[in-house]
């Protein structure tokens, strides 16, 4: 430990433009199907890796679950640490219990999107997004009468303070704090089509509902948020498809844009750094991102994003995440791995500005590619 | 391929299986083996969940929907609760309680209802 400096200083000093010691590592969490791959690896968390992470109120909370990230932290954390360091992971702001909506009788999260949990045949359960229920104009009235009700918990933003500073204490792991951005509290809530339609047939519709969740959900979060003095906000907001944006590049610039302009206003305003976590292709509004202010965007797979091209022309943001979760990560061997991260590393990270991991949360990989591209991000991360 | 649990149920299995995977389930309730009825009351039947020392298992009883058969349970404690106010969290159901909108056997089932979930 002696000598080396902390993750935090190393993470503040790339995306200052700087370089540090070795290029840091970030993994923004693993789903349930990882989780069982692990704990059923030669990796598992152990009886007394478990003894140490509960007394230090280390989370498993999935998906940002830090028992497994601080299970890959060095010896001198952890005595069965893996030894393949990650410095940067996440942790989402949840702010509330569900809420019935009267109009489609169900329960919504804060955004107006519904989740649905099921548990499969397998006995793994799975958790995600099952669709928008403010699918007219009643149910987005009902939504906004909620009012208060979608207000976000700050007792739960405390709770997370205390466990980014834990994990840094404790672990010498940064927990970049977590906020749903404008694009997806929109969009969850409403629909994909309905963005579409009222962009073009009912724009000040569009952007009450915009401008209503800035000021009820998004702004009173990140208060909160900044009352507890995050070094790091990452804020989840997934633009891309594959190849292009979910909506065209001007009506996001009228009216996702400015709401975002004002998360990064208010982050650097709090003296944080602002990441931004956004899947697929982002190159129409990566000169954007410069324009704002954004330090840092992570995911970038390598399949839809010219990394090369990114990494000359817009210097001022770090890349993080580029690391193929869903083809490369899950269908090589370690081996493979190696050679990947460090072609990566080559290429986009011998000037700083690069923080690599797996490009979004971890799913069905080999526990032994994840231990390989953690491990290989240390060994071949110098300058 | 059909899901083997949804909405409520899914929830404390999700709940139970985070910290079975983590070798968690003694720790946190080394009071284990406790059997708790749930009954949605907008969403019957009833559901068992049954703690064991290492694991755990949800079973649906067909038979009890309504809440003057939870006695005939055999368990240790149960709780008739409307979906809507499970999910404001353990405040919002001890207002049900004494509102007279939910009925627990104790207020054990809360606590451990908490844990499992997470929500405190």
């Amino acid at each position: 430990m002696s000598g080396q400096i902390s993750s935090l200083e190393r993470i503040l000093t790339v995306l200052d433009g700087e370089i540090p010691d070795r290029i840091p590592s970030v993994c923004i969490g693993a789903d349930y199907d990882f989780i069982d791959r692990f704990m059923k690896s030669p990796y598992a968390i152990t009886d007394e890796d478990i003894a140490q992470f509960d007394k230090h109120k280390i989370s498993y909370d999935i998906p940002c679950n830090h028992a497994i990230i601080a299970k890959f932290t060095s010896r001198d954390y952890l005595p069965g640490g893996l030894d393949a360091k990650i410095d940067l992971c996440w942790q989402i702001a949840a702010s509330m219990l569900p809420v019935k909506l009267d109009a489609i009788n169900d329960y919504i999260t804060d955004n107006g999107g519904l989740f649905r949990i099921v548990i499969r045949e397998s006995g793994i359960p799975h958790w995600w997004y099952a669709g928008p229920a403010l699918v007219n104009k009643e149910s987005m009235e009902e939504y906004w009468s909620l009012g208060r009700k979608l207000i976000p918990d700050k007792s739960a933003v405390n709770n997370f303070a205390k466990t980014r500073k834990k994990m840094l204490k404790k672990y010498d792991i940064v927990v970049a704090q977590g906020v749903s951005g404008p694009f997806e509290n929109c969009t969850l809530g409403i629909g994909l089509a309905n963005l579409a339609y009222y962009s073009k047939k009912n724009p000040s519709l569009l952007q009450q509902h915009i401008d209503f969740q800035w000021e009820t959900i998004e702004k009173p979060l990140l208060k909160m948020l900044f009352d507890t003095k995050p070094q790091i906000v990452m804020c989840g907001d997934d633009y891309g498809f594959n190849f292009g944006l979910q909506m065209p590049a001007k009506d996001w610039r009228k009216f996702i844009k400015p709401v975002l302009a004002d998360y990064v206003k208010m982050t650097h305003d709090a003296g944080g750094k602002f990441i931004l976590h956004s899947c697929g292709d982002l190159h129409e509004i990566f000169p954007d991102f410069v324009e704002i202010g954004i330090d840092g965007v992570e995911s970038l797979k390598p399949k839809n994003n010219d990394l090369k091209m990114y990494r000359e022309k817009y210097p001022e943001i770090t890349l993080l995440g580029t690391i193929d979760d869903s083809e490369m990560l899950k269908y090589e061997n370690p081996n493979g791995v190696r050679e990947s991260v460090k072609e990566s590393i080559k290429l986009l990270g011998k000037k700083g500005g690069y923080i690599p991991g797996a490009t979004n949360f971890l799913l069905d990989q080999p526990p032994e590619n994840v231990v390989a591209l953690y491990r290989s991000i240390q060994d071949y991360g110098r300058y | 391929m059909s899901p083997l649990y949804e909405g409520i149920p899914a929830i404390i299995y999700s709940g139970l299986w985070n910290l079975k995977i983590f070798k968690r389930l003694n720790k946190v309730f080394p009071e284990a083996p406790i059997k708790m009825a749930i009954l949605l009351t907008d969403s019957p039947p009833a559901f068992l969940v049954d703690i064991k020392k290492n694991d755990f298992k949800i079973t649906f009883l067909e038979d009890i929907s309504d809440v003057h058969l939870l006695d005939e349970i055999e368990c240790d404690s149960y709780l008739a609760i409307p979906t809507e106010i499970l999910y404001q969290g353990p405040e919002g159901i001890r207002n049900g309680i004494s509102e007279g909108k939910v009925l627990a056997s104790d207020l054990k089932v809360i606590l451990t209802l908490a844990k499992i979930t997470g929500v405190s």
